[in-house]
C-alpha cells in the first residue's frame, strides 16, 4: 500500500490554515437537510492531535478506517490495563482525600479486580505498575489525608479558541479528557504506563499532550468553569507526566509544539477536506523527528504493521476492485460520524461559548430536549443513581426518543467545556423508573472517586448521541477484510469470501438461486 | 469444536415433515437455493430471497436453517438480523418450528444478561464476562442470532465452526458497508474458512438504515446489482399469507412505484387469505356498541369500521375542527405530530375495541406513525381516554399498541391505523418523499391483516405518484374513501 510513495527524509511542516472551516448558522440551527459531505472540519479530539503529530498517516486510518490512538506501550496497555491503572489511582486518591477508611491500597486494589472481573494476568501488571508508583508515592498520599474533594480525575474539556503560533489569530475546536487536574499540588497530570524506569525523558509525545491539555484549559473563558475551579489560575499550574517509575515536569513554553499543533490541524482539516492530502500523507509519514518506512518504523506506533504496512496476499484476485468500491464507503462512514457527533460537539461547545449571545440563547432552545435534557441526582440507590428530569417540558421528548434501542447516553456535570462526563445506562424497565415523571433510574459509569464532589453532582445534564461510533467500528471491519487474504490456490478455489469477492468484482457467473 | 445437537431432533424432524407439506413451490425453491452448496463450477452462488411483506420470509430462512443441520449440511447457522427486535422475531420463528428456546441462542449487548432456559445470552465486546463453560454452551447451540454488530464476539469467541451457513434477514437494512463487515468477521478467516456461504433474505423495498449518505442509503442487492449482473432470477415469495386480497392490492400499487429494479412480480394473496377481514379472522361485530368519538361521530365511526371496508382512507381535510388545529406542529424533539389526526386515530381505535371482540377478548387495534412525536401524543391521549371511559386496558399493552412504522417492520396485526401526520399549506412532507424513507408507509400498510385504516390529508399528500396509487381504488369493493368527495 505505501510502497507507492516515495518516503521523504523528514516530514514537511504543513503550512498552517488560513482559516478553520467552521459550521456555519444554518448548520448548527439543523436549518438544512443533512446530506453528502460535511461543509465543515471535523471536531478534533486531544488524541486526534497527537497521532497527528505522530504521523500524518494516522489521520487517514483515522478518517478512513475508523483506527485512532496510534501511540502504544506495552502490549497490557492495549488490553486496557493503563485505563485500569489510571481508574484505580483516582479512586485510591479520592479515598484517601475524602477521608475514607484506611485501607492499604493493595487491598483496595483486590476489591477493585474483583469489581471489575478483571483476569489475574490484568491484576499482576497492576499490581507490579502500583508497586512502583506507591514507592515514590506513600508521603504524598498521606498529606492527602482529609483534604476533601479538590482533585478532579477525568475532566472533560472542549474549547473553539484554542490558539497557536505567533498571531496568526486562526482559532481550532478541541475537546478531550484531562487525567487530573490537582489543585492541591496545582498540578495537571498526565498519567501513562508507557516509558521505563530508567528513562531520563518522558515518553513519546506525552509531554506534548499534556501541554496541549494545557492550552485547551487555558482557552477556556473562567465563566464556564464550576465554581470548585474558577478561581484557579491555570497558568500557574505545573505540567506533570507521570510514569509509575517518574513524575516529569514540563515547560509551558514550547514554540516546537506550537508548531507541531497547527501541522497536525493542518492535516486534519486537508485530509477531511480532499482525498488529494491522502497522497501526501503518504510522502510524509513519520514524525518530524523521525521518518518511517518498511524496516524503519517508528516503534511507539501501533499502526505500523497492523494498517500500514502489510503483506499483500495473492487472493482474492479483484482485491484494486474491492479496494476501488470500498473508497467511497469509507468515507460516507466517516461524513456520518462527522454530522452526527462533531456537529454535535460544535453544537454543545459553542452553546456555551460563541461570542453572539443570540446564537448561544438559540443552541440552548433547540438542543434542550432533543440532544440535552438539564437533571438532577436525586439519589443513589446501591451502585445505581436515581436521576430525575428538571424541566417538565422536556420530559416527553425523552419519552419519545426512548423508543429507539440504539441510544446512548452520557451524563455531564459542571458545564460541557470543563465538567466530569459519564456514560449513563437508563433502566427503563426498573421500577425506580417513571418516565411520564421524568425519573428515571439510570448506572452511570466511572462514578467510583467521584463521591464527595457534591458541587459537581448535584445537577447536569443528560447528552443524548445516536451510535456514531458503531460507523467506526464498521470502517475497522472493512479495512480489515480489504487487508486480508490467501495465498494457496487451492484453499482459494473453495474459500466462500475469496470466491465471493472475485465473483462481484471479476467476469464471473453470479446467481441468487439454485440452477 | 463441541459437537452440537438439538435436544428434540425426533420431535424436530417430524414437525418440519408436517410444516414440509404446507410449503409453497417458490418456499422449497428458496430453501433448496439457501441449503445448497456456494461454491460450484460455472457459478457462485448466493442466494437472495425476496420475501415480500406476509410471504413468510423469516419462517422459510428458519426452516433452511434447520433443514441444512439436520441434513447435515452445516454444522451450525448464524442468522444475522439488523436489530436486536428482529433478532427477537426471528428466534420466535425457531421456536414456533419446534426448536427448544435454549437451542436458538439469541446473542445480545447486555452483558450479565444470561438465561439459558430462554436461550438469551449478553456478553461484553471481550466476552469476558463469560465463563468457559458459557463459550461451550454458546459453541455447541446449533442456531445463533444476533445483529452485525455483535459479530466481534461470534469471532473473539470462535462461536460458529467453519461449516457454518450465515444467513443475513431483513437485507433492506444491510448496506454495502453492513455486508462487507459481516463478510469480514464472518469468513475473513485462513484457517477456518466459512463453507457454508451467505443467505440474504429481505424485501428491498422495505426500509433503509437512516443515513445521510447517498453511499450507505443502497442495501447491498442494490449495491450487488450496480457492479455485477445476477444470472437468472432471485427466489421470489409472491404468495402471501397476511393480507386481505383489497390491501394486498393497495401495497402492489405501492411496490409497483417502489421498484427500483425491473423485474416486478405482483403479490398473490393465498386462498386462506384472500377475503379475510376482521369476521374471518374471527371477530364479532356489534355496531351498536360504538358511540360518539371527541372529534368523529357514530355515524362517521361505523362506516369507517363496517367490516366489509376492509381499506379505509381518511381524508383529514375533512375531520371535524374541535378545539385542536388539524395541521402539524413540530415539537421540542424535532419530531411532527398532528392533534386532529392523533385524535381521530384514537377514536377509532377506542371505537373498534369496543365494536369487535372474539371469544372474550376485544380487539386492540395497532396504531402506526413514522414519527416519534405523533407514536407519544396518541398514546398519551389513549391512556387518558381509556381512563376516562372507565376501560381497564394494561399499560403495556397501551405502549405496545401504538409504534413507529421503523419498529413495526416484521410484525402484523389484524387491524392496524396509519397516521401519517403531516398537512400543511406548504404541501410538505418532509421524508415521506423521500426516494427510500416513503417505503415507511409501505412498511406500515403491510402489517395489517384483516383492516386497514389510513389517515391522511389528502391536499397535502395528493399529486404526489406513490400516494396517488395507494388511494387509487376504483371499482373496489372493500375500499372506503373517507372525505373524498
Amino acid at each position: 500500500m505505501s510502497s507507492a510513495y516515495p518516503t521523504r527524509a523528514l516530514r514537511q511542516l504543513r503550512q498552517p490554515l488560513r482559516a478553520w472551516r467552521w459550521p456555519r448558522r444554518e448548520h448548527l440551527l439543523e436549518q438544512v437537510f443533512r446530506r453528502g459531505p460535511p461543509p465543515f472540519d471535523p471536531f478534533p479530539s486531544i488524541q486526534d492531535v497527537i497521532d497527528a503529530v505522530l504521523c500524518p498517516v494516522t489521520v487517514v486510518h483515522r478518517m478512513y478506517h475508523g483506527l485512532h490512538g496510534a501511540l502504544s506501550g506495552p502490549r497490557e496497555i492495549a488490553e486496557g490495563v493503563g485505563r485500569h491503572f489510571h481508574r484505580f489511582v483516582s479512586i485510591l486518591k479520592s479515598n484517601i482525600a475524602l477521608g475514607g477508611k484506611r485501607l492499604d491500597p493493595f487491598t483496595l486494589l483486590r476489591r477493585y479486580c474483583s469489581m471489575e472481573r478483571l483476569d489475574a494476568d490484568s491484576e499482576s501488571h497492576l499490581r507490579r505498575y502500583l508497586s512502583y508508583w506507591l514507592r515514590r508515592k506513600r508521603e504524598s498520599l498521606k498529606e492527602l489525608r482529609g483534604q476533601g474533594p479538590r482533585i478532579f480525575h477525568e475532566v472533560h474539556v472542549s474549547t473553539i479558541n484554542a490558539t497557536f503560533g505567533e498571531e496568526r489569530g486562526v482559532r481550532y475546536p478541541i475537546h478531550g479528557v484531562i487525567d487530573e487536574i490537582d489543585t492541591i499540588s496545582k498540578r495537571i497530570v498526565e498519567r501513562t504506563l508507557r516509558g521505563d524506569e530508567d528513562d531520563p525523558n518522558p515518553p513519546f509525545l506525552e509531554d506534548f499532550q499534556v501541554w496541549l491539555q494545557w492550552k485547551v484549559l487555558t482557552s477556556i473563558s473562567k465563566d464556564l468553569f464550576p465554581d470548585m475551579l474558577r478561581n484557579e489560575d491555570f497558568q500557574d499550574y505545573d505540567l506533570i507526566v507521570e510514569t509509575p517509575y517518574r513524575d516529569f515536569t514540563i515547560e509551558k513554553d514550547q514554540p516546537l509544539f506550537e508548531k507541531w499543533a497547527e501541522d497536525a490541524l493542518a492535516w486534519i482539516s486537508d485530509i477531511a477536506r480532499s482525498s488529494v492530502a491522502v497522497g501526501d500523507a503518504w510522502q510524509n509519514r513519520g514524525h518530524h523527528t523521525r521518518p518511517c518506512s518498511i524496516g524503519n518504523e517508528i516503534e511507539e506506533c501501533g499502526f505500523a504493521w497492523v494498517a500500514c504496512y502489510h503483506r499483500r496476499r495473492r487472493y482474492p484476485e479483484r482485491r484494486s476492485a474491492l479496494h476501488a468500491s470500498l473508497l467511497p464507503i469509507y468515507k460516507a462512514l466517516y461524513n456520518e460520524q462527522i454530522w452526527v457527533h462533531d456537529l454535535l460537539l460544535y453544537q454543545l461547545t459553542k452553546m456555551e461559548q460563541d461570542a453572539d449571545p443570540n446564537l448561544r440563547s438559540e443552541l440552548r432552545r433547540l438542543l434542550t430536549g432533543r440532544k440535552i435534557y438539564p437533571l438532577e441526582i436525586e439519589e443513589k440507590i446501591g451502585d445505581r443513581y436515581c436521576v430525575k428530569i428538571i424541566d417538565e417540558k422536556v420530559r416527553m421528548s425523552l419519552v419519545e426518543e426512548v423508543q429507539d434501542e440504539n441510544l446512548s447516553f452520557d451524563v455531564i456535570f459542571g458545564s460541557f467545556s470543563v465538567g466530569l462526563r459519564r456514560r449513563a445506562y437508563l433502566l427503563l424497565d426498573e421500577r425506580e423508573t417513571k418516565p411520564e415523571d421524568g425519573r428515571y433510574l439510570a448506572y452511570i459509569e466511572g462514578m467510583e472517586g467521584t463521591e464527595g464532589i457534591s458541587a459537581f453532582l448535584l445537577k447536569g445534564l443528560l447528552l443524548k448521541e445516536d451510535p456514531w461510533f458503531l460507523k467506526r467500528l464498521v470502517q475497522q471491519a472493512v479495512f480489515s477484510l480489504e487487508k486480508w487474504g490467501i495465498d494457496r490456490e487451492d484453499r482459494a478455489k473453495n474459500h466462500v469470501v475469496v470466491r465471493l469477492i472475485d465473483t462481484l468484482f471479476g467476469p464471473d457467473t453470479l446467481r441468487a438461486k439454485r440452477r | 469444536m463441541d459437537e452440537m445437537s438439538f435436544r428434540n431432533r425426533e420431535r424436530l424432524e417430524e414437525t418440519l415433515k408436517n410444516f414440509e407439506r404446507r410449503l409453497n413451490r417458490d418456499q422449497v425453491d428458496a430453501i433448496s437455493s439457501i441449503i445448497d452448496e456456494p461454491v460450484h463450477d460455472d457459478y457462485f452462488l448466493l442466494p437472495i430471497v425476496d420475501g415480500p411483506p406476509g410471504t413468510g420470509k423469516t419462517t422459510v430462512g428458519a426452516y433452511a436453517s434447520l433443514k441444512a443441520i439436520l441434513e447435515g449440511n452445516s454444522q451450525g447457522i448464524l442468522y444475522i438480523a439488523p436489530t436486536n427486535f428482529a433478532a427477537l422475531q426471528a428466534k420466535r420463528a425457531f421456536e414456533r418450528l419446534g426448536m427448544e428456546s435454549s437451542d436458538v441462542v439469541w446473542l445480545n449487548h447486555r452483558s450479565g444478561l444470561r438465561d439459558w432456559n430462554r436461550g438469551v445470552v449478553g456478553a461484553r465486546y471481550d466476552l469476558s464476562d463469560l465463563g468457559p463453560n458459557d463459550i461451550r454452551r454458546l459453541r455447541s447451540a446449533p442456531i445463533i442470532i444476533c445483529t452485525p454488530y455483535m459479530l466481534g464476539r461470534v469471532k473473539k469467541g470462535g462461536l460458529r465452526p467453519s461449516n457454518t451457513k450465515v444467513i443475513i434477514d431483513e437485507f433492506s437494512q444491510i448496506d454495502p458497508a453492513l455486508f462487507f463487515m459481516i463478510l469480514s468477521r464472518t469468513g475473513a478467516n485462513v484457517d477456518r474458512y466459512l463453507r457454508g456461504g451467505y443467505a440474504l433474505l429481505g424485501d428491498p423495498l422495505q426500509l433503509p438504515v437512516v443515513t445521510t449518505q447517498g453511499e450507505l442509503m443502497q442495501n447491498v442487492l442494490e449495491f450487488i446489482l450496480s457492479h455485477h449482473t445476477i444470472d437468472g432470477e432471485l427466489s421470489s415469495l409472491t404468495l402471501q399469507y397476511r393480507m386481505h386480497v383489497e390491501i394486498c392490492e393497495a401495497i402492489n400499487r405501492m411496490r409497483r412505484e417502489l421498484c427500483f429494479w425491473g423485474d416486478f412480480r405482483p403479490l398473490e394473496p393465498s386462498d386462506e387469505v384472500r377475503f379475510r377481514d376482521l369476521t374471518g379472522l374471527g371477530y364479532e361485530y356489534t355496531e351498536q356498541n360504538i358511540k360518539n368519538g371527541h372529534l368523529l361521530t357514530s355515524e362517521g365511526l361505523r362506516e369507517i369500521l363496517d367490516p366489509s371496508h376492509t381499506f379505509v382512507v381518511i381524508n383529514t381535510d375533512k375531520l371535524p375542527r374541535r378545539s385542536t388545529s388539524t395541521n402539524e406542529e413540530r415539537t421540542q424533539s424535532g419530531s411532527w405530530r398532528n392533534n386532529a389526526e392523533a385524535e381521530a386515530a384514537v377514536d377509532i381505535a377506542i371505537a373498534a375495541h369496543q365494536a369487535y371482540h372474539r371469544q372474550n377478548e376485544q380487539l386492540v387495534p395497532q396504531i402506526i406513525s413514522p414519527y416519534n412525536a405523533q407514536v407519544c401524543e396518541i398514546k398519551y391521549r389513549l391512556k387518558s381516554r381509556l381512563q376516562a371511559l372507565g376501560i381497564s386496558v394494561e399499560g403495556k399493552v397501551i405502549e405496545e399498541s401504538v409504534m413507529t412504522a421503523y419498529k413495526s417492520q416484521g410484525r402484523e396485526f389484524p387491524f392496524v391505523i396509519v397516521s401519517l401526520v403531516r398537512k400543511n399549506p406548504e404541501r410538505r412532507i418532509g421524508f415521506l418523499e423521500d426516494e427510500k424513507l416513503r417505503a415507511q408507509v409501505y412498511v406500515a400498510c403491510s402489517r395489517a391483516q384483516g383492516k386497514l385504516v389510513l389517515l391522511m390529508s389528502r391536499e397535502t399528500f395528493g399529486g404526489r405518484d406513490l400516494y396517488d396509487e395507494l388511494v387509487n381504488v376504483k371499482g373496489s369493493r372493500h375500499a372506503l374513501l373517507w372525505g373524498w368527495d
